[in-house]
């Protein structure tokens, strides 16, 4: 243990996020954010591989600090990101929302470096909580009602990882943390799968991220886009290698994603879309299994936190400087936020995979992973996905922000954007530029280094083939340009379908379920406090009249008899005892014979 | 370890209450009672500095028998073990928490209040220490004299609804209780609780004798369908009542069932126990789908007092190491989370006068340190990994999935509508929309508030990253009373099985093999049934 | 409001919607393309994934044809169809 080095990323961020609250007013303790990201980028480089950090708690053994390349890799980028994300917001006034963007962080971290499920659990519902104050803090209804949706929909997710982590302790006896063979699923690993899906946005789990990201803080949708998907897309690069629905479910994500992205009007909206279906290549890849598919995932979520996360600056500072999303209210903005504008095309060459940019280095990878192994389909559905993703985000998505066929309106008033948002997007571009120059510079970290040799990125056919692909795309975007111009609408996603069951359970429970315990309520008035009353009163008047009248005559005593019954025979109180029994009598059947 | 027998301790932190309240009586300032009081909760905190010594085995300690009754078999025994010992602590630790939440609450008749906060405390731990069954049922009735007044005099508006419903429906459970403890009287000879857990009855005897066990704790726990009684008397009582009743009073009937149907009746136990699991999962899925629909924040977390210990008795009928530990440590927190958010409640009643949501939004901007409070309780009573809630809840869920796979999945939507109805009721009391007007002129937690929320915030964190030291505790006892449970459960007396009700259905008869052991029915021969 | 000061890529980039310009940056655009297309003809594609992208054309005709299908159907049938107004859930 003595040559091992090791630092918990996550350390620095708590204690940040503990401390914060009671730092002095002034500005200076914004300086102290950038810390913990530098910290964590030492340790990020630094780690040595292992299992440190073991801790018991409650019998079990909790590995808090599992290191290995293919964390490590993952822990590196979200390193750098947190710097360039903390960096970003420095401008930010609210306590609130930094010490919510500094919890998310520790949560993604702790997944990472988490070797067991108990750990992973933890951390999994910190992330959950933090990022539902980074949607909450914007501070509009709009924000608020999508933070409360966001939150029951993640706890849903989490609650399904509790349950298939506690079955599959049952099953297997150990919380271990590692890859599942596919042949084997159990009902456990299908539950854990469904929890990690639901970070994942996997199609038809996806519709809370275009639900919440566009409505988050203007600095906290950036943290978001790289954390939560991420961690996601890790844990299943852990747990799930090889599986073939993933495969399938990363294929049709990747173009689902594109479709709804070339309909969407809000510029935030449009990116988590891409979200949706840069993720999805991410999943094909480990649904595919192979080295160079796991290593093309991982690699494509490096470059993917990078150019997502200035692609999601460069829309934030429009939001920011501009005041609206919507790209049917934007247009004539390239000369007044030329470098903006010029950021963001960074980014979206990166995305689109652009040679010279880091997308295109990781995403062909993915691609010809995939094709390798024979899988026609994925290979080919991921293409039409990168011809989608140049049009929407590439093209579509800075037309219409930043020219539109509007001249630049001179009345229209633009906030001037804060330095310190020009420097983080700055670090993420170059760092989009010299990944996609160097390579190397990625795929040293690559978790499988045996296969990394076999795929040449600047090999020639491959830049001529992207650029043949993306060049004609601009094409179509070009001549139907007219066609794909946005306007004012909300499309239908898979939210209806989650509404009208929340809707739903709200109704059962405010009507039916109210009304029940109401009745009980009034059974309990109307049966058993009449009873007693009855009792009480039929027992003096009995005492004083029936008892004493054996004394002073029998015929009392008939009579008092007479009333009580007659009183059994009022209709009400026989309704309600009657009812009382038989819902008594049917809930005990049920559960006795049932269970 | 002698220095922790310097006395008896468990007479003296029972009686202490008692007698101080007698200090109370002539005294005429208000502010006077309400520090003596506060002096006396304290005093009793430093009295039970011996139970510090308690030592993680089984069995009972702290032993104090005394005969009492000769004539009748009464003997004045107290003692504890790993499972009242956590709550003798809690009782214990509510009171100051009580008379600090009641400073500013209670306006009209302080002294009275505070002699009912004392006597409540008496009957509290008197109820958790008692190992004879009449000292029991004294204690666990002279509970309802106290929290009846407490509702009925410094109630809200339906105090007298409240407060009789309250009293009636408990004493009706209690009713049964009494019979039930004759009968084991008759039946077993004794009322002292160790020798009658040593002992073997029919299953018939068992089979009646854990129904009316059931009834009287079911009605305390409470259990649906018998939990009507509980929204009405939270809401009506006073912020301290409220406290006390959930953090306390509801423990007792989950204590009944493990120190009485477990081990007194453990064949019964066994046999309704898929009973008792089906009623579990359905008060927490009815009490958290009821609690989501409320507007009253005290009526909501009322009903989520009847999810939340659902998971208890669950947890207990499971039968489990993990299941009952999970229980006993889930009624802890339980206590400490919600009398905390009780406490709140109760905070902020005073400031708006309304137990309504919407007349309580928008608190997040005037009331910062309130809502950080709220949040972190919150975040417990979901069981948020990292705080109290979630070890509790935790141990639980992984018994049920233990148990069985539909179990495990029944339970989880439960947790779902905890998460939902939590943070439903924060987001509209911190952010909400329109926020009451007159929120501007509230002031956020005074030092006292902060006093009485330090504590109960403490321990969620703290139980919540280290609740090692507290499962030590208690984990030798459960394992003792699960190993016993496990080799009674099978075995009836034999001599009863003759008679005409038959054999019971599924139980495999093993005879009682010990001869030396004297069977109940052979020191009373013709009086058993 | 009066002119703002712009830094020189603000100039350049207003400077380029002056007439004449986009027509310029069109003809770049379109020159560039035919230039990637013989160099798509020219440098054979070693490793095809799939039959058909060993042809010459298959690559622009794919990106072509794809995108304009793609553009097509989404607006064109898919979002009239779940196409609603903006507060359909009574979010705003």
């Amino acid at each position: 243990m003595a040559t091992s080095e090791f630092y918990h990323p996550s350390l620095a961020f708590l204690m940040m996020a503990a401390v914060l609250p009671f730092l002095p007013g002034n500005r200076r303790w914004k300086w102290l954010l950038l810390l913990p990201p530098l910290a964590a980028v030492y340790a990020a480089f630094t780690n040595s591989p292992g299992d440190h950090l073991t801790i018991s708690w409650l019998g079990q053994t909790l590995k808090l600090g599992h290191v290995d390349a293919l964390s490590q890799v993952f822990a590196q980028v979200f390193a750098v990101m947190s710097l360039a994300g903390l960096i970003f917001s420095l401008h930010v006034n609210d306590k609130g929302q930094h010490m919510a963007a500094l919890l998310y962080v520790t949560g993604g971290f702790g997944c990472l470096m988490a070797g067991d499920y108990l750990t992973l659990f933890a951390f999994w519902e910190l992330m959950s909580i933090g990022s539902t104050f980074l949607v909450m803090l914007n501070r509009t209804r709009e924000s608020v009602l999508a933070s409360f949706r966001y939150f029951l929909y993640h706890t849903a997710g989490g609650l399904l990882l509790l349950a298939g982590l506690l079955l599959r302790h049952k099953y297997t006896g150990s919380f271990d943390f590692g890859p599942i063979p596919p042949g084997t699923a159990t009902c456990a690993d299908w539950l854990i799968l469904a929890g990690f899906c639901v970070n994942a946005a996997v199609v038809p789990l996806h519709a809370w991220l275009p639900d919440a990201y566009p409505r988050g803080t203007v600095t906290g949708s950036v943290f978001m886009c790289a954390y939560t998907t991420k961690t996601a897309v890790y844990v299943l690069a852990r747990a799930f290698p090889g599986w073939d629905i993933l495969a399938v479910a990363g294929t049709i994500m990747a173009v689902y994603g594109v479709v709804f992205a070339s309909m969407e009007n809000n510029a935030r909206k449009i990116l988590s879309y891409h979200i949706v279906s840069q993720v999805g290549y991410m999943v094909a890849g480990i649904g595919v299994g192979t080295a160079m598919t796991l290593n093309g995932a991982s690699a494509h979520a490096y470059a993917h936190i990078l150019y997502k996360g200035l692609l999601f600056m460069a829309a934030g500072c429009v939001l920011y400087s501009a005041g609206t999303q919507k790209l049917d209210e934007l247009g004539g903005l390239a000369s007044r936020l030329p470098w903006v504008m010029v950021c963001y095309m960074v980014a979206a060459l990166s995305i689109s995979g652009m040679p010279v940019f880091n997308g295109f280095v990781s995403k062909t990878m993915t691609i010809a992973g995939a094709a390798e192994d024979h899988r026609t389909w994925v290979a080919l559905g991921l293409e039409v996905a990168a011809v989608g993703t140049f049009i929407s985000v590439g093209l579509k998505l800075p037309y219409f922000a930043f020219w539109g066929g509007k001249k630049p309106d001179p009345e229209r008033k633009l906030k001037p954007i804060p330095a310190n948002m020009y420097v983080g997007m700055a670090l993420l571009a170059v760092l989009c530029l010299t990944q996609g120059v160097y390579p190397e510079m990625l795929y040293k970290y690559l978790p499988y280094q045996e296969v990394v040799a076999e795929y040449h990125p600047w090999a020639t056919w491959n830049v001529v083939q992207a650029l043949m692909l993306l060049g004609f795309s601009g094409l179509a975007f070009y001549i139907m340009r007219r066609v794909i111009e946005p306007h004012k609408a909300l499309n239908l996603d898979f939210d209806w379908f989650y509404r009208l069951i929340g809707r739903g359970v709200l109704w059962l429970i405010c009507k039916p379920i109210s009304a029940i315990d109401a009745v009980w309520t009034i059974v309990w008035d109307k049966v058993a406090l009449r009873l007693l009353k009855l009792l009480a009163a039929f027992s003096a008047w009995f005492d004083r009249a029936a008892i004493d009248g054996v004394v002073d005559g029998s015929a009392y005593g008939v009579k008092g008899l007479g009333h009580l019954t007659a009183l059994l025979q009022n209709g009400r109180l026989q309704h309600y005892l009657g009812l009382m029994v038989v819902l008594a009598l049917l809930i005990f059947a049920f559960f006795w014979y049932g269970l | 370890m002698d220095l922790f027998n310097l006395y008896p301790a468990l007479t003296v932190l029972t009686f202490w209450p008692l007698a101080a309240a007698l200090l109370l009586a002539p005294i005429k300032s208000d502010l006077l009672v309400r520090q003596t009081t506060l002096v006396i909760s304290l005093i009793e905190v430093v009295l039970a500095i011996p139970l510090l010594g308690f030592k993680s085995q089984a069995g009972f300690q702290f032993l104090e028998v005394i005969p009492w009754v000769e004539g009748w078999g009464l003997t004045y025994a107290l003692g504890v073990d790993g499972i009242s010992i956590l709550m003798i602590w809690l009782s214990i630790l509510m009171l100051p928490l009580c008379v600090l939440c009641s400073w500013t609450y209670i306006g009209r008749r302080v002294k009275e209040f505070h002699v009912c906060l004392l006597l409540m405390t008496t009957a509290c731990v008197g109820v958790f220490s008692a190992l004879d069954l009449v000292l029991f049922y004294v204690f666990w009735e002279a509970l309802l004299i106290p929290m009846y007044l407490m509702i009925a005099v410094w109630g809200g508006d339906q105090k007298r609804y409240a407060s009789i419903k309250f009293f009636i429906y408990t004493l009706a459970g209690s009713t049964l209780l009494l019979v039930a403890i004759v009968a084991l009287r008759l039946e077993g000879g004794t009322f002292f609780i160790p020798d009658l857990m040593s002992k073997t009855f029919s299953f018939r005897f068992q089979y009646w004798i854990f129904l009316a066990f059931f009834l009287a704790f079911a009605i305390k726990v409470p259990m649906f369908p018998f939990h009507t009684w509980l929204p009405a008397a939270h809401v009506q009582a006073p912020s301290a009542g409220s406290v006390i009743l959930a953090a306390v009073l509801l423990k007792m009937g989950t204590y009944g069932f493990l120190r009485f149907s477990l081990p007194l009746t453990p064949a019964a136990s066994a046999y309704f126990a898929p009973m008792m699991i089906a009623i579990s999962v359905a008060s927490i899925l009815y009490g958290g789908a009821v609690a989501l629909g409320q507007s009253d924040v005290k009526k909501l977390i009322a009903y989520s007092s009847v999810a939340h210990m659902g998971f208890v008795t669950l947890g207990i009928f499971l039968f489990s190491q993990a299941g009952v530990n999970g229980a006993i440590f889930q009624m802890l927190n339980h206590g400490v989370i919600t009398g905390a958010m009780f406490m709140l409640v109760g905070a902020v009643y005073e400031r708006s006068h309304s137990r309504e949501i919407v007349k309580n939004l928008g608190l997040g901007k005037y009331l910062p340190h309130f809502m950080f409070f709220w949040g972190l309780f919150g975040l417990a009573s979901f069981g948020f990994p990292g705080t109290n809630g979630f070890v509790g809840e935790f141990m639980v869920i992984m018994a049920a999935f233990q148990e069985s796979l539909c179990l495990g999945l029944l339970v989880i939507p439960g947790a779902l509508l905890a998460a939902a109805y939590i943070l439903k009721v924060t987001l509209k009391m911190a952010w909400g929309q329109p926020a009451s007007p007159q929120g501007r002129n509230w002031l956020d937690l005074k030092k006292k508030e902060w006093a009485y929320l330090v504590v109960p915030a403490f321990l969620v964190i703290y139980l919540g990253l280290a609740p090692t030291g507290l499962l030590n505790l208690i984990t030798p006892s459960v394992k003792d009373a699960l190993a016993t449970f496990e080799a009674k459960k099978n075995l009836v007396n034999l001599i009863q099985v003759s008679s005409p009700t038959g054999r019971p259905q599924g139980l495999i008869i093993e005879e009682d093999l010990s001869p030396e052991a004297p069977s109940a029915s052979e020191r009373v021969p013709e009086e058993g049934k | 409001m009066t002119e703002e000061k712009k830094g020189f890529l603000g100039q350049f980039l207003e400077n380029q919607l002056a007439p004449g310009r986009p027509k310029l940056w069109r003809n770049i655009f379109l020159t560039s393309l035919a230039v990637i297309a013989v160099l798509g003809v020219a440098i054979k594609n070693r490793h095809p994934h799939f039959g058909y992208d060993a042809y010459p054309f298959f690559w622009p005709v794919f990106g072509l044809g794809l995108g304009l299908a793609l553009i097509f159907a989404v607006k064109k049938i898919i979002q009239p169809l779940i196409k609603r107004p903006e507060d359909h859930y009574g979010d705003l």
